[in-house]
Protein backbone atom coordinates (compact mmCIF):
# COMPACT_ATOMS: atom_id res chain seq x y z
CA UNK A 1 0.00 0.00 0.00
CA UNK A 2 1.30 3.46 -0.88
CA UNK A 3 2.27 5.75 1.97
CA UNK A 4 1.08 9.32 2.22
CA UNK A 5 1.81 11.83 4.92
CA UNK A 6 -1.01 13.24 7.06
CA UNK A 7 -0.34 16.46 8.94
CA UNK A 8 -1.71 17.53 12.28
CA UNK A 9 -4.94 19.52 12.12
CA UNK A 10 -4.44 23.17 12.92
CA UNK A 11 -6.70 26.16 13.42
CA UNK A 12 -5.23 29.28 11.85
CA UNK A 13 -6.02 32.42 9.83
CA UNK A 14 -6.92 32.20 6.14
CA UNK A 15 -3.63 33.74 5.02
CA UNK A 16 -1.66 31.23 7.07
CA UNK A 17 -3.71 28.26 5.85
CA UNK A 18 -3.33 29.27 2.20
CA UNK A 19 0.40 29.82 2.74
CA UNK A 20 0.75 26.34 4.25
CA UNK A 21 -1.12 24.79 1.33
CA UNK A 22 1.23 26.44 -1.13
CA UNK A 23 4.30 25.54 0.96
CA UNK A 24 3.18 21.90 0.78
CA UNK A 25 2.80 22.23 -2.99
CA UNK A 26 6.29 23.70 -3.39
CA UNK A 27 7.88 21.06 -1.16
CA UNK A 28 6.12 18.31 -3.10
CA UNK A 29 7.35 19.81 -6.40
CA UNK A 30 10.88 19.74 -5.02
CA UNK A 31 10.37 16.14 -3.92
CA UNK A 32 11.15 17.04 -0.32
CA UNK A 33 7.91 15.52 0.98
CA UNK A 34 5.60 12.68 -0.09
CA UNK A 35 1.98 13.07 -1.19
CA UNK A 36 0.21 14.73 1.73
CA UNK A 37 -3.24 15.21 3.21
CA UNK A 38 -4.19 17.59 5.98
CA UNK A 39 -7.33 18.97 7.61
CA UNK A 40 -7.73 22.43 9.05
CA UNK A 41 -10.12 24.98 10.49
CA UNK A 42 -10.28 28.77 10.29
CA UNK A 43 -9.75 31.35 13.02
CA UNK A 44 -10.98 33.98 12.51
CA UNK A 45 -13.70 33.06 10.03
CA UNK A 46 -12.62 33.91 6.51
CA UNK A 47 -13.78 34.40 2.98
CA UNK A 48 -11.57 33.06 0.27
CA UNK A 49 -12.00 34.10 -3.34
CA UNK A 50 -10.87 32.21 -6.40
CA UNK A 51 -7.78 33.18 -8.37
CA UNK A 52 -9.88 34.68 -11.18
CA UNK A 53 -12.33 36.68 -9.11
CA UNK A 54 -12.40 40.43 -8.65
CA UNK A 55 -12.13 41.04 -4.90
CA UNK A 56 -14.08 44.29 -4.76
CA UNK A 57 -16.76 43.01 -7.11
CA UNK A 58 -17.38 39.88 -5.01
CA UNK A 59 -16.92 40.92 -1.37
CA UNK A 60 -18.31 43.67 0.86
CA UNK A 61 -14.95 44.51 2.39
CA UNK A 62 -16.37 46.95 4.95
CA UNK A 63 -18.76 44.32 6.20
CA UNK A 64 -15.94 41.78 6.43
CA UNK A 65 -13.96 44.26 8.50
CA UNK A 66 -16.94 44.96 10.77
CA UNK A 67 -17.53 41.27 11.37
CA UNK A 68 -13.83 40.48 11.84
CA UNK A 69 -13.82 38.14 8.86
CA UNK A 70 -10.51 37.74 7.01
CA UNK A 71 -10.47 37.98 3.23
CA UNK A 72 -7.86 36.17 1.18
CA UNK A 73 -7.37 35.18 -2.46
CA UNK A 74 -6.69 31.49 -3.07
CA UNK A 75 -4.11 30.15 -5.50
CA UNK A 76 -6.86 27.97 -6.97
CA UNK A 77 -9.72 29.11 -9.16
CA UNK A 78 -13.40 28.70 -8.37
CA UNK A 79 -15.79 30.85 -6.39
CA UNK A 80 -15.95 32.84 -3.17
CA UNK A 81 -16.34 30.70 -0.06
CA UNK A 82 -17.28 31.72 3.47
CA UNK A 83 -15.35 29.52 5.89
CA UNK A 84 -16.74 29.38 9.40
CA UNK A 85 -18.10 26.16 10.87
CA UNK A 86 -16.36 23.73 8.56
CA UNK A 87 -13.60 21.20 8.31
CA UNK A 88 -11.37 21.92 5.34
CA UNK A 89 -9.01 19.47 3.71
CA UNK A 90 -6.10 20.02 1.42
CA UNK A 91 -3.89 17.56 -0.35
CA UNK A 92 -0.86 17.60 -2.59
CA UNK A 93 -0.23 14.72 -4.94
CA UNK A 94 2.09 14.16 -7.85
CA UNK A 95 0.29 14.20 -11.23
CA UNK A 96 1.98 10.91 -12.09
CA UNK A 97 0.10 9.27 -9.19
CA UNK A 98 -3.22 10.63 -10.52
CA UNK A 99 -2.92 10.30 -14.27
CA UNK A 100 -6.26 11.91 -15.00
CA UNK A 101 -7.34 15.13 -16.66
CA UNK A 102 -8.54 17.94 -14.40
CA UNK A 103 -12.25 17.06 -14.53
CA UNK A 104 -11.70 13.37 -13.83
CA UNK A 105 -9.17 14.10 -11.12
CA UNK A 106 -11.71 16.25 -9.27
CA UNK A 107 -14.02 13.25 -9.16
CA UNK A 108 -11.23 10.91 -8.08
CA UNK A 109 -9.86 13.16 -5.34
CA UNK A 110 -13.30 14.24 -4.06
CA UNK A 111 -14.13 10.59 -3.47
CA UNK A 112 -12.32 10.83 -0.10
CA UNK A 113 -14.96 13.29 1.09
CA UNK A 114 -17.77 11.15 -0.37
CA UNK A 115 -16.42 8.08 1.45
CA UNK A 116 -15.96 10.05 4.67
CA UNK A 117 -19.57 11.20 4.53
CA UNK A 118 -20.61 7.63 3.88
CA UNK A 119 -18.69 6.59 7.02
CA UNK A 120 -20.88 9.08 8.90
CA UNK A 121 -24.00 7.54 7.37
CA UNK A 122 -24.54 10.34 4.85
CA UNK A 123 -25.00 9.30 1.21
CA UNK A 124 -23.26 11.83 -1.02
CA UNK A 125 -22.43 12.14 -4.70
CA UNK A 126 -19.83 14.00 -6.68
CA UNK A 127 -21.29 16.51 -9.11
CA UNK A 128 -19.11 17.91 -11.85
CA UNK A 129 -17.38 20.28 -12.02
CA UNK A 130 -16.25 20.43 -8.40
CA UNK A 131 -19.10 19.89 -5.94
CA UNK A 132 -20.29 17.14 -3.59
CA UNK A 133 -24.04 16.89 -3.01
CA UNK A 134 -26.32 15.19 -0.49
CA UNK A 135 -29.84 14.69 -1.85
CA UNK A 136 -29.12 17.33 -4.47
CA UNK A 137 -27.81 19.86 -1.91
CA UNK A 138 -24.22 21.05 -1.83
CA UNK A 139 -22.18 19.99 1.20
CA UNK A 140 -18.68 20.45 -0.19
CA UNK A 141 -16.95 22.68 -2.76
CA UNK A 142 -13.49 21.89 -4.07
CA UNK A 143 -10.78 23.66 -6.02
CA UNK A 144 -7.57 22.52 -7.62
CA UNK A 145 -4.41 24.08 -8.97
CA UNK A 146 -1.56 22.33 -10.72
CA UNK A 147 2.06 23.41 -10.80
CA UNK A 148 5.08 21.64 -12.25
CA UNK A 149 3.60 18.15 -12.10
CA UNK A 150 1.91 18.47 -8.71
CA UNK A 151 -1.78 18.89 -7.87
CA UNK A 152 -2.95 20.95 -4.91
CA UNK A 153 -6.60 20.38 -4.15
CA UNK A 154 -8.49 21.87 -1.24
CA UNK A 155 -12.14 21.67 -0.32
CA UNK A 156 -14.74 22.43 2.27
CA UNK A 157 -16.77 20.03 4.38
CA UNK A 158 -19.60 22.09 5.82
CA UNK A 159 -20.48 21.43 9.46
CA UNK A 160 -23.15 24.13 9.50
CA UNK A 161 -23.87 27.16 7.36
CA UNK A 162 -25.07 30.66 8.21
CA UNK A 163 -26.50 31.74 4.87
CA UNK A 164 -27.54 35.23 6.07
CA UNK A 165 -24.06 35.99 7.37
CA UNK A 166 -22.51 34.60 4.19
CA UNK A 167 -24.69 36.81 1.99
CA UNK A 168 -24.04 39.86 4.12
CA UNK A 169 -20.39 39.45 3.07
CA UNK A 170 -20.88 38.62 -0.59
CA UNK A 171 -21.90 41.20 -3.15
CA UNK A 172 -24.47 39.99 -5.62
CA UNK A 173 -24.74 41.43 -9.11
CA UNK A 174 -28.38 42.37 -8.68
CA UNK A 175 -29.32 43.50 -5.15
CA UNK A 176 -33.01 43.12 -5.96
CA UNK A 177 -32.45 39.39 -6.41
CA UNK A 178 -30.61 39.00 -3.10
CA UNK A 179 -33.68 37.69 -1.21
CA UNK A 180 -34.32 35.09 -3.88
CA UNK A 181 -30.66 34.10 -3.94
CA UNK A 182 -30.57 33.62 -0.18
CA UNK A 183 -33.70 31.47 -0.35
CA UNK A 184 -32.14 29.50 -3.22
CA UNK A 185 -28.91 28.88 -1.34
CA UNK A 186 -30.81 27.86 1.81
CA UNK A 187 -32.60 25.32 -0.33
CA UNK A 188 -29.50 24.25 -2.20
CA UNK A 189 -26.94 23.88 0.60
CA UNK A 190 -26.72 21.41 3.45
CA UNK A 191 -24.21 20.52 6.16
CA UNK A 192 -23.15 17.63 8.37
CA UNK A 193 -25.09 19.02 11.36
CA UNK A 194 -28.14 19.34 9.14
CA UNK A 195 -27.89 15.77 7.91
CA UNK A 196 -27.17 14.03 11.21
CA UNK A 197 -29.71 13.57 13.97
CA UNK A 198 -27.18 14.42 16.65
CA UNK A 199 -25.53 17.77 16.10
CA UNK A 200 -22.97 17.04 18.80
CA UNK A 201 -19.98 16.43 16.56
CA UNK A 202 -16.46 16.02 17.75
CA UNK A 203 -13.87 17.44 15.39
CA UNK A 204 -11.34 14.71 16.23
CA UNK A 205 -13.92 12.10 15.29
CA UNK A 206 -14.64 13.85 11.99
CA UNK A 207 -10.93 14.01 11.15
CA UNK A 208 -10.71 10.27 11.76
CA UNK A 209 -13.74 9.55 9.62
CA UNK A 210 -12.53 11.64 6.67
CA UNK A 211 -8.97 10.36 7.02
CA UNK A 212 -10.42 6.86 6.64
CA UNK A 213 -12.47 8.10 3.69
CA UNK A 214 -9.37 9.28 1.87
CA UNK A 215 -7.43 6.14 2.82
CA UNK A 216 -10.23 4.02 1.32
CA UNK A 217 -10.67 6.03 -1.86
CA UNK A 218 -6.98 6.62 -2.59
CA UNK A 219 -5.96 3.15 -1.36
CA UNK A 220 -3.16 4.57 0.75
CA UNK A 221 -1.86 4.41 4.32
CA UNK A 222 -1.12 7.58 6.23
CA UNK A 223 1.97 8.37 8.28
CA UNK A 224 1.36 11.08 10.84
CA UNK A 225 3.74 14.01 10.48
CA UNK A 226 4.20 17.73 11.05
CA UNK A 227 5.20 20.41 8.54
CA UNK A 228 8.88 20.20 7.62
CA UNK A 229 11.28 23.01 8.52
CA UNK A 230 11.36 24.11 4.86
CA UNK A 231 7.58 24.13 4.63
CA UNK A 232 7.34 26.26 7.75
CA UNK A 233 9.85 28.75 6.38
CA UNK A 234 8.17 28.94 2.96
CA UNK A 235 4.74 29.27 4.57
CA UNK A 236 5.95 32.11 6.77
CA UNK A 237 7.31 34.00 3.76
CA UNK A 238 4.20 33.37 1.63
CA UNK A 239 1.87 34.38 4.42
CA UNK A 240 3.60 37.71 4.91
CA UNK A 241 4.61 38.61 1.36
CA UNK A 242 1.77 37.05 -0.64
CA UNK A 243 -1.43 36.14 1.18
CA UNK A 244 -1.44 39.22 3.43
CA UNK A 245 -0.45 41.57 0.59
CA UNK A 246 -2.79 43.93 -1.24
CA UNK A 247 -0.97 43.20 -4.49
CA UNK A 248 -2.02 39.56 -4.34
CA UNK A 249 -5.45 39.92 -2.78
CA UNK A 250 -6.56 42.77 -5.07
CA UNK A 251 -4.52 42.27 -8.23
CA UNK A 252 -3.49 38.59 -8.37
CA UNK A 253 0.12 39.72 -8.46
CA UNK A 254 2.97 38.02 -6.65
CA UNK A 255 6.39 37.40 -8.01
CA UNK A 256 6.90 33.91 -6.67
CA UNK A 257 10.56 32.95 -6.38
CA UNK A 258 9.76 29.34 -5.53
CA UNK A 259 8.84 28.00 -8.97
CA UNK A 260 11.84 29.03 -11.05
CA UNK A 261 11.41 31.06 -14.21
CA UNK A 262 7.95 30.15 -15.45
CA UNK B 1 -15.25 49.71 -19.15
CA UNK B 2 -18.61 48.06 -19.45
CA UNK B 3 -19.50 45.26 -17.01
CA UNK B 4 -21.10 42.06 -18.29
CA UNK B 5 -22.27 39.25 -16.01
CA UNK B 6 -23.00 36.00 -17.78
CA UNK B 7 -23.90 32.61 -16.28
CA UNK B 8 -22.75 29.80 -18.51
CA UNK B 9 -25.34 27.06 -18.74
CA UNK B 10 -23.93 24.04 -16.91
CA UNK B 11 -20.79 26.05 -16.27
CA UNK B 12 -19.44 28.94 -14.28
CA UNK B 13 -20.19 32.64 -13.86
CA UNK B 14 -18.34 35.12 -16.04
CA UNK B 15 -17.90 38.69 -14.79
CA UNK B 16 -16.32 40.61 -17.62
CA UNK B 17 -15.14 44.20 -17.81
CA UNK B 18 -14.70 45.21 -21.41
CA UNK B 19 -14.21 48.17 -23.68
CA UNK B 20 -15.59 47.45 -27.16
CA UNK B 21 -15.48 50.01 -30.00
CA UNK B 22 -17.11 49.20 -33.35
CA UNK B 23 -17.13 45.49 -32.42
CA UNK B 24 -13.39 45.56 -31.64
CA UNK B 25 -12.16 44.70 -28.13
CA UNK B 26 -9.99 47.53 -26.89
CA UNK B 27 -9.49 46.25 -23.34
CA UNK B 28 -10.83 43.27 -21.40
CA UNK B 29 -10.71 41.70 -17.94
CA UNK B 30 -12.27 38.26 -17.64
CA UNK B 31 -13.11 37.45 -14.03
CA UNK B 32 -15.33 34.82 -12.44
CA UNK B 33 -15.48 31.51 -10.59
CA UNK B 34 -14.04 29.35 -13.37
CA UNK B 35 -10.72 27.48 -13.60
CA UNK B 36 -7.88 27.98 -16.06
CA UNK B 37 -4.68 25.91 -16.12
CA UNK B 38 -2.16 27.41 -15.78
CA UNK B 39 -3.87 30.28 -13.96
CA UNK B 40 -1.60 32.97 -15.37
CA UNK B 41 -2.84 32.11 -18.88
CA UNK B 42 -5.81 34.38 -18.17
CA UNK B 43 -3.52 37.37 -18.74
CA UNK B 44 -2.29 35.86 -22.05
CA UNK B 45 -5.90 35.34 -23.13
CA UNK B 46 -6.85 38.92 -22.23
CA UNK B 47 -3.85 40.27 -24.15
CA UNK B 48 -4.61 38.08 -27.14
CA UNK B 49 -8.18 39.40 -27.29
CA UNK B 50 -7.13 43.04 -27.59
CA UNK B 51 -7.91 44.47 -31.06
CA UNK B 52 -9.85 41.32 -31.99
CA UNK B 53 -13.34 41.63 -33.43
CA UNK B 54 -16.00 40.05 -31.22
CA UNK B 55 -17.64 38.50 -34.28
CA UNK B 56 -14.65 36.49 -35.46
CA UNK B 57 -12.26 35.90 -32.52
CA UNK B 58 -13.60 32.41 -31.70
CA UNK B 59 -11.44 30.31 -34.10
CA UNK B 60 -8.40 32.52 -33.44
CA UNK B 61 -8.66 32.21 -29.65
CA UNK B 62 -9.41 28.48 -29.89
CA UNK B 63 -6.23 27.99 -31.90
CA UNK B 64 -4.21 30.12 -29.46
CA UNK B 65 -5.49 28.12 -26.46
CA UNK B 66 -4.64 24.87 -28.19
CA UNK B 67 -1.18 26.06 -29.20
CA UNK B 68 -0.38 27.30 -25.68
CA UNK B 69 -1.84 24.13 -24.09
CA UNK B 70 -4.25 26.14 -21.92
CA UNK B 71 -7.16 24.32 -20.27
CA UNK B 72 -10.33 26.22 -19.44
CA UNK B 73 -12.99 24.68 -17.20
CA UNK B 74 -16.38 26.31 -16.69
CA UNK B 75 -16.81 28.18 -19.97
CA UNK B 76 -15.98 27.80 -23.64
CA UNK B 77 -14.63 30.30 -26.13
CA UNK B 78 -18.09 30.32 -27.67
CA UNK B 79 -19.65 31.20 -24.27
CA UNK B 80 -17.23 34.11 -24.12
CA UNK B 81 -18.50 35.34 -27.50
CA UNK B 82 -22.11 35.08 -26.33
CA UNK B 83 -21.26 37.06 -23.21
CA UNK B 84 -19.44 39.77 -25.18
CA UNK B 85 -22.32 40.13 -27.61
CA UNK B 86 -24.43 41.26 -24.64
CA UNK B 87 -22.12 44.24 -24.36
CA UNK B 88 -22.67 45.54 -27.87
Amino acid sequence: MKKWRILETIEESGAKQMAIDEAMLISRINNLVPNTLRFFTWKPSAITIGFFQDLEQEIDLNKAKDLGVDVVRRYSGGGAVFHEDELTYSLVVSEKDVSLNVLDSYKYLCQGVVEGLKNLGIEAKFKPINDILVNGKKISGNAQTRKKGVILQHGTILLSVDVEKMFSLLKVSNEKLKGKLIAGVKEGVTSIKNELVSSDIDLKYLEKVFRQGFAQSLKVDFNEAVLSKEEKEIAQELQKDKYLSKEWNYNQKYNNRFYGKN
Amino acid sequence: MEKIDYKVEGGKFLRIQVDIKASVIKDIKIRGDFFIYPETAIFQIENFLKEKNIEDFVPLLSEFIKKENIKIIGFSVYDLKKALQLGV
